[in-house]
């Protein structure tokens, strides 16, 4: 017994999401270091972007088992959102930031209620139809939009009166918000709140009878992953500081389910290395010129059959991965 | 002792099959009373009808003078009532501990925002959480495999662990769905220590099983179903002796 407590307690340690969060953020630092080049910490700083969703798409999929096809919208609606507030009412980030984040999780929280009541795979059907109506109303609601050509000027982001102006700074800022993703996501999924999203993953009707309210749960999951969606539009918004709505396609959230899928679902681990992959992967594939996309394609294919369950766990010779998130 | 289940009326039909017709008894408080009867007696479709997993037709369902069968199912077992279920239902992706501290979510309360923030009262009851399954643990035996992946460990295991995920939830009432079915002589006894042993902590058992030695050394009430009808009623040494129970369940041997 006693043993047995010191064994938990060694883990809990060395495994505190505290620690795991804190750790990602001194890599990427360390990562922009060594990189220097303005181009490739661009490109990084897309890839905190795009983590943050996959975090929150991991966990609807991996945990509660649903799929979603709409996480391009969430992530447009909090870029539009912010976008149009800061440069056309010309309102403060610090007030665009939670109005844009509010939206995305109303809007979420209308196409979950009714389709999260029912089994099966309607919220991928739902979502899909979300992705259009937002792709609609984002090519066509002219005034505020600027249709399909887009509109630009949106403002960068000031902090302690320090512009983000830089690819390095904004950098930074992205990775802080990732880490603190990672921090509130692990402790999510390490704690009663995680077990019973496993729980519902493996067998609903076991899930009910333990008192775990299946529908209410993968609703706020779903909201969850939508927000982080939101935050994620938010800092492309003002890094790009121009929007345009075919960045917001069906395609977009397509790619996001395959980070996921590629990475390994059951684990938010998975996410962030199927999303490293797929986003670094093009960059390297230029060399190929013409061919890259069918090079990239066919990497994936081989992802996908040789390791179904995803690249997360997998053994590298030389180098121990762990087998716990 | 007072009734703790109080069956009455009840009624359940799937299309034109009627899997429970007009069956009344109660359960008192402490004691274990066994289903028995034929496959397809409607045994399970009591359990579901208790745990709220179907709606009767008619009839009610009282837990401790409390309505429970207009209730859905996650609200069952924050009244004090646990089961397990006939067909083995561990959870593969978490290990043993975490399969048990799972069975705690009724008694626990940590939201969203608390959980996330790792604010201080998550982490004090997820310590409490981790404590009472390290008790349960314990007391079931199972602790020295406590760390092992569910799929490692063998089937009687499996199903202890099951038991204990409903236990550890401290319910009053616990319904256990064929626990015997797959195990063999020696894994059977020790399962009838590990019930006897929940029993002495003044729960109420109430089980359905085929193992009619099992059935008769624990039970302190048999009820005999048959299509649905409840046949026979009674101490276990009466039962037995029940012509129509013999007929149609127990067969001659049995019976001297």
């Amino acid at each position: 017994m006693q043993n047995k407590k010191n064994e938990l307690k060694m883990n809990s340690l060395l495994k505190t999401s505290y620690a795991k969060a804190g750790f990602t953020f001194i890599f990427s630092i360390i990562l922009m270091v060594t990189l220097r080049n303005p181009y490739y910490v661009g490109v990084l700083v897309f890839l905190g972007i795009y983590i943050i969703i996959t975090i929150g798409l991991s966990l609807l999929m991996g945990y509660t088992g649903q799929i979603s096809l709409g996480q391009a919208a969430f992530f447009g609606i909090g870029a539009y959102t912010t976008g149009i507030l800061t440069t056309k009412l010309h309102m403060p980030i610090i007030l665009s930031f939670p109005l844009s984040f509010i939206l995305t999780v109303i809007i979420a929280f209308i196409v979950g209620i009714p389709t999260l009541r029912l089994k099966g795979h309607y919220l991928a059907m739902a979502t899909l139809g979300l992705g259009e109506i937002v792709h609609i109303v984002f090519n066509e609601l002219l005034s505020l939009t600027g249709g399909p050509s887009g509109f630009g000027n949106i403002p960068l982001i000031k902090i302690f009166g320090i512009e983000l102006d830089n690819d390095f700074k904004y950098y930074i800022f992205v990775w802080a918000i990732v880490s603190f993703i990672l921090f509130l996501s692990l402790n999510i999924v390490h704690s009663r709140i995680g077990r019973a999203l496993k729980a519902i993953h493996k067998g609903e009707i076991t899930a009910s009878i333990i008192g775990i309210n299946t529908a209410r749960l993968k609703l706020y999951i779903f909201v969850l992953g939508a927000g982080y969606a939101s935050i994620a539009g938010f800092l492309y918004a003002h890094y790009i500081t121009f929007l345009s709505p075919g960045t917001f396609s069906l395609r977009f959230s397509i790619l996001l389910v395959t980070m996921v899928a590629v990475g390994g679902m059951e684990n938010i681990w998975g996410a962030i290395i199927g999303t490293s992959v797929l986003t670094v992967l093009p960059e390297y594939l230029r060399f190929f010129k013409d061919f890259d996309i069918l090079i990239y394609g066919i990497i994936l294919m081989a992802i996908m059959l040789t390791r179904p369950e995803g690249l997360y766990g997998i053994k590298i010779p030389l180098k121990r991965t762990g087998n716990n998130g | 002792m007072a009734d703790i289940l109080t069956i009455k009326n009840v009624s359940k039909s799937f299309g034109g099959l009627k899997a429970i017709t007009d069956l009344f008894f109660e359960t008192q408080e402490g004691s274990i009373t066994a289903i028995i009867g034929p496959n397809g007696a409607g045994k399970t479709t009591l359990f579901n009808l208790i745990s709220g997993l179907y709606k009767a037709d008619s009839g009610s369902i009282f837990f401790k003078n409390l309505r429970i069968d207009t209730l859905k199912p996650h609200k069952i077992p924050y009244l004090g009532i646990a089961r397990t279920f006939q067909k083995l239902s561990v959870f593969p992706n978490m290990n043993v501990l975490e399969n048990i501290m799972v069975g705690r979510y009724s008694l626990s309360s940590s939201g969203f925002f608390t959980c996330a923030f790792n604010l201080k009262r998550y982490r004090k009851e997820e310590r409490d959480i981790r404590e009472k399954a390290l008790f349960w643990l314990d007391f079931m035996n199972i602790d020295h495999i406590w760390n092992k992946n569910i799929k490692e460990i063998p089937f009687e295991k499996q199903r202890i662990v099951e038991i204990t995920r409903a236990v550890v939830s401290e319910p009053e009432l616990i319904l256990l769905d064929e626990p015997a079915a797959g195990l063999n002589i020696t894994e059977t006894k020790n399962l009838i220590d590990t019930i006897n042993k929940i029993r002495e902590l003044g729960k109420t058992v109430l089980i359905v099983e085929h193992d009619i030695d099992l059935i008769m050394e624990i039970s302190d009430k048999i009820i005999v179903l048959n299509f649905g009808h409840k046949i026979a009623d009674g101490q276990p040494k009466d039962v037995q002796k029940d012509e129509r129970v013999i007929s149609v369940y127990l067969g001659k041997e049995f019976s001297k």
